[in-house]
């Protein structure tokens, strides 16, 4: 059933949808105009010349084995971050379906740690795997392991992928186990009748009918680790050691902010905001076709 | 093929008794209605059978083995739900197969076997559409083709007719019976319609909350009922209760009597009543009265009789063989 309001005059809907329109022209299309703008030009490091280069700075980029280097970076970190966040949230979720009593509880503290801000939830990681003082580290060392991620880059990229993953296993939580509950009792029943076996039906049954849960979390959370993960790899690693960990978003932050490259740094930012539509567009082209029933 | 037994079955929930031990003895290729109204342990009891709940106490024997601790993968039995319960992902025709692609029999026979059930149901045309590509009957259909293929022992249904409109269900009706006569599979059927249950149970067992007030051929049952719930219970309108007083030679400790509508006739002389309304429905006329002692009845007349205005006061006579009587508890005496 679709409701709707006929307006008999252009001015009061124009009135109604402007506080909308207003947010979105200030804080997004005033932005990317001006990244774009300056993504063409090259600036003195004082904002008091501006020099026309055409695209000159996306041949740099594209070029730079750096910026390369950091493609292969957010691709590792993003499907890594995905496939952790989701991979232990489907799990969790599967066992908060199962479970009868306490469940409230358990699905309240499996929430938390959503509402923890990702640059606390990087203070908080690390502080554990702090090479000196960090408790974590002590156990490990006491195991016999030498975990030092300001000197490993493997290290770093495990540990900024937990930080990043954690906060978001909530998230993924609370969809994966809406979607569980919103397949009938009785189909899984009779799956059980049928001979099924928890794990066939898991297989067959449970994980086809979660499927466009799946596909929506998937593109949500790679969009999370593309570009919410600032926080979490600026307080633990900034991007560091050697550069291991320096995904996309970092790199224009280091580029503009701290090497006041901020012509190249507009050219990634644009560049990420084709990345951007292209998820977009992705997600809504398929979210409806990939839907099974 | 195979007998089901149940002892002593009981069932809680928690500290909620909700099956007050149930004995029952099904015979190879019986049909067994369980009927109740709403909430009184029907689902459950067929549940315990299926597997899908625990046996409190009792023991459930299929076959002639106990199964209470099987999975019920492991019972032999296939089970209609009431809302289908199709798998929406897959064709009519996977959906059929997957209890026979588990079971890992082989491709062809897969095949063959699917392609019976669909002949059997006129689901031949159907087999490469989903679920939600078909109608309430068609699906009541395939979910009855899912049961078939497998070839169980034992069929059970959950209220698989509740979802159908009226006209469907009576033609469903018909065909489940005549597909548990063809195929002679013992079969247990729950339902809270006592229409249904009359016409397809060889043996129906009435529950009224978590205990079986009778089991018996339903004649037998409409005929001659145990309890007062019963007799309330089966036929449609329900049998008339009066206070026993209005019978002279009511046994002693005889609280209610008990008439069916049409039993009770218009006569010249008898009981007075006043005729409250009438529901004329083409080939008979329901007459709803009140009595002078407070009790209200109803009558069925057939259409070709005369039938009394609303308002009229008449008089009611029955014959004595037609009596029942119960007493305070609710049984007959």
């Amino acid at each position: 059933m679709e409701k709707r309001v006929n307006f008999k005059g252009i001015w009061l809907p124009l009135l109604l949808v402007l506080p909308q329109l207003v947010v979105t022209a200030v804080f997004f299309f005033y932005p990317a105009g001006q990244a774009i703008y300056q993504s063409l030009f090259i600036p003195d490091p004082f904002g008091l010349s501006m020099q026309w280069v055409g695209l000159g700075n996306f041949e740099y980029l594209l070029g730079n084995a750096y910026y390369r280097a950091s493609f292969v970076t957010t691709a590792i970190f993003s499907i890594l971050v995905t496939l952790v966040s989701m991979g232990v949230a489907l799990y969790l979720a599967v066992l908060a379906d199962r479970l009868i009593k306490g469940s409230g509880v358990y699905r309240t503290l499996l929430i938390w740690p959503y509402a923890v801000a990702p640059a606390v939830a990087g203070v908080l990681w690390l502080f554990m795997f702090n090479t000196r003082v960090g408790v974590v580290t002590w156990y490990l060392g006491q195991l016999g392991y030498d975990w030092n991620h300001v000197l490993n880059g493997e290290e770093a990229m495990g540990l900024v992928v937990v930080a990043s993953a954690w906060g978001r296993i909530s998230y993924n939580f609370l969809f994966f186990l809406a979607g569980l509950q919103a397949i009938p009792r009785s189909v899984i029943e009779a799956a059980a009748i049928d001979g099924a076996k928890f794990w066939t039906r898991f297989r067959t049954i449970v994980w086809p009918l979660l499927s466009p849960v799946t596909f929506f979390l998937l593109v949500v959370n790679i969009v999370y680790a593309f570009f919410e993960t600032f926080g979490v790899i600026h307080t633990i690693t900034s991007g560091g050691p050697q550069q291991t960990t320096t995904i996309l978003v970092y790199k224009v932050f280091k580029d503009g902010f701290v090497g006041q490259d901020l012509g190249s740094s507009a050219a990634q930012s644009v560049i990420l905001l084709v990345i951007v539509g292209i998820l977009t567009i992705v997600q809504f082209k398929f979210i409806e076709r990939r839907v099974h029933y | 093929m195979a007998t089901v037994t149940l002892k002593e079955l009981k069932k809680s929930f928690g500290k909620t008794q909700v099956i007050h031990g149930i004995d029952l003895e099904v015979l190879d290729g019986e049909f067994i209605v369980i009927v109740g109204p709403s909430g009184c342990g029907k689902s459950t009891l067929l549940r315990m059978v299926a597997g899908l709940e625990t046996v409190t106490d009792g023991e459930v024997q299929i076959g002639g083995e106990r199964v209470n601790d099987s999975e019920p993968m492991e019972r032999d039995i296939a089970m209609v739900f009431q809302n289908y319960a199709l798998y929406p992902h897959m064709t009519v025709f996977d959906n059929m197969a997957y209890g026979l692609k588990i079971a890992g029999k082989p491709k062809a026979e897969i095949v063959e076997r699917v392609h019976e059930a669909a002949k059997l149901l006129q689901l031949e045309s159907y087999l490469k559409r989903r679920p939600r590509e078909l109608s309430g009957g068609q699906r009541q259909r395939v979910a009855m083709g899912r049961a078939i293929v497998r070839k169980p022992s034992v069929f059970l249904f959950d209220e698989p007719l509740s979802n159908l409109d009226a006209k469907l269900r009576v033609q469903m009706r018909l065909e489940i019976k005549q597909l548990q006569r063809r195929l002679g599979v013992t079969s247990l059927y729950v339902t809270h319609d006592q229409v249904e249950a009359m016409t397809l149970a060889d043996r129906m067992i009435v529950m009224n909350a978590g205990k079986a007030d009778q089991i018996g051929a339903p004649l037998e049952v409409y005929a001659n009922p145990q309890t007062q719930f019963v007799a309330g219970f089966i036929g449609s309108p329900p049998m008339n209760f009066l206070p026993s007083e209005m019978a002279n030679d009511a046994p002693g400790g005889a609280k209610t009597l008990g008439i069916r509508p049409e039993h009770m006739r218009f006569a010249r002389t008898g009981k007075e009543a006043t005729v409250i309304y009438t529901e004329a429905l083409g080939a008979e006329t329901l007459v709803h009265v009140e009595l002078k002692q407070g009790a209200s009845a109803t009558i069925r007349q057939n259409a070709a009789g005369p039938v009394p205005s609303e308002g009229a006061v008449v008089h009611l006579d029955w014959d004595a063989g037609d009596r029942l009587f119960f007493d305070s508890q609710g049984r007959r005496c």
